[in-house]
């Protein structure tokens, strides 16, 4: 299953209707919709995770079941990965890197 | 840091013969308020030019230090008699295809504009036209077609201070405006919208047939020389759109649409990182944002001094 890492440093604004995202890594920065920042923004918190782990963590605070959710959010992730903002590890990998 | 300063003499009141020896010794050197440009040249025309184009700033035919250096130098082989052209270079490097002789100041100012681009990375570059007004900054950010520059000039003749057509200087730090005052770069019809809209507007000559078709410089305002050391706080964003028989339109627009407009226009944005990020993320959330679809400069202004006067206080202090 693969898991996933914000990258350290990378920054995330409200800016309203979308967020700007600023990527360390790639220097560009996205506009994201709500749904990838909200995957971002949770990840801050809980460290290397993957799509599932991340939905039911969040499952609670939107009022949507984990599986839903998890469906839902799975553009967010290619979104995040495109842009620089997270990438994927393998479950072995130290947190913090 | 700033050139040595001999601002008794305006560069209007010296003899074009004088400011021609300036060009091939040491040089013209041209504070520009963010930006020391010196500029060398052996152009029969040059001279000429530059003082027609930039009146009001001091004739320095000395300086200490210049964040741009460049030459403009006649083309050497066979072209020389048959078409004479003008070669712009920087550090002996050629930037730009050569211009006809008689037409060095537009590849002057395009030259130095691309190497400001490239080099002041100290500050971030926004592409857009800068005024101020109560210690405040109008910044009007450009996009293709927008009719950024006849607003700006249209603004600087009345009573608007002119920054910049071209850039808008943020530095980061204080997060303040500062001036990059070159002419004011008129295209094809916005030059008889301009001189229609106020007839003794100090232009340079006209140059047709360059890459942007014809072209003409808007000199400075005197006062907008003599105080191009003064920054501006962030106050309101306008992005304008130039539309033929449109009654002047005021939309607001959002952090959202303000801050794409900031930083995917910037010359250097990316260049700078995350304080670039930072710093237009500042002025998205605290400037007042509109777009202004306008055809009737002078209903477009008069609609502008009204917003200003209402949203101006509301805009980023340092």
């Amino acid at each position: 299953m693969a898991r996933y890492l914000r990258i350290p440093g990378s920054r995330i604004e409200d800016l309203g209707p979308v967020w700007a995202a600023y990527s360390p890594a790639s220097g560009e920065t996205h506009l994201l919709n709500d749904e990838a920042a909200l995957l971002l923004g949770r990840m801050a918190d809980h460290g290397a995770c993957s799509a599932a782990e991340l939905a039911q963590a969040l499952a609670d605070d939107v009022g949507i079941a984990a599986d839903e959710l998890e469906r839902r959010l799975s553009l967010g992730w290619n979104a995040l990965l495109e842009a620089g903002l997270v990438r994927a590890v393998d479950g072995s990998e130290p947190w913090p890197p | 840091m700033s050139a040595l300063r001999h601002d008794a003499e305006r560069l209007d009141a010296v003899a074009v013969d004088r400011i021609g020896q300036a060009l091939q010794a040491d040089g013209l050197w041209l504070d520009v308020g963010a930006a020391v440009l010196r500029v060398q040249s052996a152009s029969a025309h040059l001279a000429a030019q530059l003082r027609a184009t930039y009146p009001a700033f001091p004739f320095q035919p000395a300086g200490e230090w210049a964040d741009v250096h460049c030459r403009l130098e006649p083309a050497a082989g066979l072209r020389r008699w048959l078409r004479p052209q003008v070669v712009f270079s920087s550090d002996a490097r050629v930037i730009f295809s050569p211009f006809p002789a008689d037409a060095p100041l537009p590849l002057f100012e395009w030259g130095c504009n691309w190497l400001i681009g490239q080099r002041l990375n100290h500050h971030l570059l926004l592409h857009a036209g800068v005024l101020e007004r109560d210690g405040m900054a109008l910044v009007l950010p450009a996009t293709p077609g927008s009719g950024k520059s006849t607003l700006t000039a249209a603004l600087a003749l009345r009573g608007w201070r002119l920054l910049s057509d071209e850039f808008g200087v943020c530095d980061i730090e204080q997060r303040r405006f500062k001036a990059m005052l070159k002419p004011v770069a008129l295209k094809n019809e916005s030059i008889g919208v301009i001189t229609r809209f106020e007839p003794r507007v100090a232009l340079g000559p006209l140059f047709p047939k360059t890459r942007k078709g014809t072209v003409a410089h808007m000199a400075a305002p005197a006062d907008a020389v003599a105080r191009r050391h003064e920054a501006a706080a962030p106050g309101v964003v306008v992005l304008p759109r130039w539309q033929a028989g449109h009654a002047t339109l005021w939309e607001p627009i959002g952090a959202d649409t303000c801050f794409a407009a900031l930083a995917f226009n910037a010359f250097n944005y990316q260049l700078i990182g995350e304080a670039a990020f930072d710093a237009v993320v500042h002025l998205a959330r605290h400037c007042p944002a509109w777009r202004l679809t306008y055809s009737d400069l002078d209903d477009a202004i008069a609609s502008l001094e009204r917003l200003w006067a209402e949203h101006a206080g509301r805009g980023v202090r340092p």
